[in-house]
């Protein structure tokens, strides 16, 4: 180390020594004229140093620069968010098929509720209602009504009871009114699809 | 380290052109190194490893840059000149006349050390690296760095107080 004191001084200087070479670093400095005189040295050089080019720091920095910064920011934030952007549309249909699904079942379940009230509607107005008189549902929203009027009753030769109807159904779409002969089956039994004889439709 | 890249860099960009002008001796030939430096960053931010230390490796380009020639020797010239009024312009209002000479000393001084003393006097002594930081942006042992710094200030030392040559080391610098 003896031959080397200025790489001890200057690493001293920078403070990149341990302890122990610091202790020696600084034992130097004090006793040794030459060691001190350069290590004053290091210091006033490394103060103009800093003079010279600390300005610098302060300067306004050029365009070019500041456009380079500015275009590394727009696309850090373009691939910052593209990921999630698309992941948030992915999400979005997701969600959008999934209520599509869940709105079509809602659907489907409507009108398998409105099919099965129609049969218990028309069963009751065959086996119940006198001719000329419209048994009636309503859907629980108000859109839709159905009203079954038996039109005339008779026996056939073989002696079965059977009615001629009509059927109105009601809703947004317009009136759909169709005509049908049921004829009982067994005791109170009605076929749950009789046959219609004429259909027509008015919007 | 890719989040906020684009504040980090801004962060950073005031001590790059410090860096580079101490390389270059010219604000304006250092700058042009400083975007050719940011202009790299733009086309790899992408393949920068998660744990790259920016400044290290705006350190590293700016000086490979340098020394790849990207300007000619001519131009650094030129640009030695103007260095010296800009800082003098700046650090004019604070400072007396016998300030402004060891300032355009001091710079004169750096700028005829070697390219490799400069870079590792730049990092060290005005950037404020560690040895082992300085080391990893030039890419040598801190043997080499600290062997580069004594020659570099010894030499810069020379210059400024005596006008003359750096002080003999006993030791054969690296």
């Amino acid at each position: 180390m003896k031959n080397d004191w200025r790489e001890l001084i200057v690493a001293y200087h920078d403070g990149e020594l341990g302890p122990d070479a610091s202790a020696e670093a600084r034992r130097m400095i004090d006793g040794d004229a030459e060691a001190r005189q350069y290590y004053e040295a290091l210091r006033r050089s490394d103060d103009l140093l800093h003079q010279a080019f600390d300005p610098i720091l302060d300067k306004q920095v050029p365009s070019g620069i500041d456009s380079a910064v500015r275009r590394l920011s727009r696309r850090q934030h373009v691939s910052r968010w593209m990921p999630m952007a698309l992941a948030a549309s992915v999400a979005m249909i997701a969600v959008l098929l999934v209520r599509q699904e869940q709105f079509d079942q809602q659907l489907h379940e409507q009108f398998a509720e409105m099919q099965r009230e129609i049969v218990r509607l028309r069963y009751q107005a065959l086996e119940n209602t006198p001719s000329g008189t419209a048994a009636t549902w309503v859907s629980p929203s108000g859109n839709s009504r159905f009203d079954v009027t038996p039109v005339q009753s008779y026996r056939t030769e073989d002696n079965r009871y059977c009615r001629e109807y009509e059927e109105r159904t009601t809703d947004a779409n317009g009136v759909e009114i169709r005509r049908g002969i049921a004829c009982r089956v067994g005791k109170a039994n009605w076929p749950d699809e009789p046959a219609l004889s004429s259909q027509e439709t008015h919007f | 380290m890719r989040n906020d890249l684009g504040e980090k860099l801004k962060e950073l960009i005031p001590r790059m052109r410090r860096f580079a002008c101490g390389l270059t001796g010219s604000i304006d030939s250092g700058d042009e190194l400083v975007q050719a430096a940011c202009e790299r960053l733009l086309n790899h931010h992408a393949r920068l490893k998660p744990d790259t230390r920016l400044d290290s490796w705006l350190y590293q380009v700016i000086r490979n840059l340098h020394i790849d020639g990207i300007r000619a020797q001519a131009v650094r010239q030129r640009g030695a000149e103007k260095i010296r009024q800009d800082l003098v312009l700046v650090a004019g209002s604070e400072s007396n006349l016998d300030n402004h000479l060891q300032l355009h000393e001091v710079q004169d001084a750096l700028g005829k050390l070697p390219e490799e003393q400069r870079a590792a006097l730049m990092l060290v002594c005005v950037e404020g690296l560690s040895y082992k930081e300085a080391a990893e942006v030039l890419g040598v042992p801190m043997g080499t760095v600290t062997s580069r710094l004594v020659r570099g200030r010894s030499a810069l030392i020379a210059r400024m107080e005596g006008g003359g040559a750096a002080p003999q080391q006993t030791k054969a610098s690296k």
